[in-house]
């Protein structure tokens, strides 16, 4: 993270056209679409894109907010399925059920 | 570059910065932040174009109230030759699509007076035309929304029937309404017709966001430079009042197929929506640099210096890209004018202005003269 905040997707996500800010704000410097989510949204958003699994996402989700595995499931299958709806996954991600 | 001149008058259009703004001022702020030693000449169609009382950096030195375009090229090109003969005009830039036409018709005398006009071909500009969209669509590989046009309301109320409502119903040059209902057609059509004259459009009405593309052709159907946005804030009159640059390559693909199947020479601005999960479809093409056009020269993108310097005959290295997150908000602030300067120019239809920030009287022939290195 640099001094204003703005991660370089360059060195973070090479495939992804998202630009986090305080993991809080996205802009997907395509569609030229912002958001603001929550920290835990960016994380599904930022792994999604990263190439992790279900199942890693959920272990990571777990790790960094120490929720319940069952919240975790709930939590990332719940956005996942809201990026699926929005069009914001990536390729790999779009015909998984 | 030889011949090129050193001090360069460059005349723009277009100064009006209001509610509907136009790009002259934009244009002239551009230009003038690399070449200081400009001097700038307004075209003007009334006294009451706020450009006229600016001050900023895209005020004009000097400007000329010329007839109305519908006057056609005969008038334009006299008061052309008065200004010329006062100002010793290098180059014009113009940014309003009604002009285009008598520009194009006196292009030739103009060549002959030695001034260079940044205008596409006739072929090009009329290709674009929005009664023909669908067709420049077509070759392109770019979906249009449904488009008729009419010379009466029966007529165009039937081509309604046939795209459903609501639609758009849009002069062949300006203005677009979106009518729910064939009375609200009718009283659509008399309003565009009595001002722009016929033939009036209909336009199936796409919602989604909205994308703009402001650049510059090569003339050869290669893109020199451009800039893409999407739209954040709209006026009433679906004006871009702020905007944010993207960087997506299916944007910028339409944009090379337009400008290739087009063979555009110089400045353009395409405007796309794009439907939840459908293509982008393109709105339409104005011929000439958008009012928003500023925000990309002061980040790197100055797209009015390269038209200028390209026509003439200067060096001109293509503007390089303005990076996807940077954005815009038009600000709309108060000047303050006199009425002696509304008056000056609508007496003397010229004026001038001075280093301090004042209007003068017209000056005198012979201080003209001087000006322009004549003996």
């Amino acid at each position: 993270m640099n001094r204003t905040g703005v991660d370089s997707i360059e060195k973070v996500q090479p495939k992804s056209s998202f630009v986090f800010f305080d993991d809080r704000f996205v802009f997907d410097r395509v569609s030229g679409m912002f958001f603001a989510i929550s920290e835990e949204a960016a994380l599904i958003l930022r792994s999604a894109w990263e190439g992790l699994d279900r199942d890693d996402i959920r272990n990571l989700l777990m790790q960094r907010f120490e929720i319940e595995r069952g919240t975790a499931i709930r939590d990332t299958e719940q956005f996942l399925g809201k990026l699926k709806e929005l069009g914001l996954l990536p390729p790999t991600w779009r015909d998984r059920s | 570059m030889k011949g090129a001149p050193l001090h360069p008058v460059i005349a723009v259009s277009g100064l009006h910065r209001g509610e509907s703004p136009q790009a002259g001022g934009a244009v002239i702020e551009s230009i003038r932040s690399r070449m200081p030693q400009a001097r700038f000449i307004g075209i003007s169609y009334d006294a009451m174009e706020t450009g006229l009382y600016t001050r900023d950096l895209g005020h004009v030195d000097a400007a000329y109230l010329f007839p109305y375009p519908v006057a056609g090229p005969g008038e334009f090109l006299k008061r052309l030759r008065m200004v010329h003969e006062a100002e010793g005009l290098s180059l014009i830039i113009p940014t309003l699509d009604t002009e285009l036409e008598n520009l194009l018709t006196v292009q030739s005398s103009l060549g002959e007076m030695g001034i260079k006009v940044a205008v596409p071909s006739r072929p090009s500009l009329n290709a674009r035309a929005k009664s023909v969209l669908d067709l420049l669509g077509k070759r392109a590989g770019v979906p249009v929304p449904r488009t008729f046009a009419a010379n009466d309301p029966v007529t165009l109320a039937d081509h309604a029937g046939k795209i459903g409502y609501p639609c758009y119903v849009k002069g062949a040059l300006y203005d677009a309404r979106l009518v729910y209902n064939e009375a609200q057609l009718h009283e659509a059509f008399n309003t565009i017709s009595a001002v722009w004259g016929p033939p009036v459009l209909v336009q199936e009405a796409i919602y989604g966001e909205e994308y703009v593309v402001g650049g510059v052709g090569d003339g050869k159907g290669g893109l020199a430079c451009h800039c893409a946005m999407r739209k954040l804030l709209r006026s009433k009159l679906g004006k871009a009042y702020g905007g944010v640059v993207i960087e997506d390559p299916v944007v910028n693909d339409i944009a090379l197929r337009l400008v290739k199947e087009l063979k555009w020479d110089g400045p353009f601005e395409i405007e796309l929506v794009k439907p939840a999960g459908r293509e982008h479809h393109l709105f339409e093409i104005n011929p000439r640099f958008p009012a928003w056009i500023s925000f990309p020269s002061k980040v790197g993108c100055n797209m009015p210096a390269y038209v200028a310097e390209r026509a003439l005959g200067l060096a001109a290295a293509a503007p390089g890209r303005v990076p996807a997150g940077k954005m815009f908000f038009r600000h709309s602030e108060d000047m303050v004018a006199d009425i002696s300067d509304v008056a000056r120019i609508i007496t003397h239809g010229e004026t001038e202005y001075t280093v301090d920030g004042g209007l003068a009287v017209p000056e005198a022939e012979e201080q003209r003269a001087r000006k322009r290195g004549s003996p």
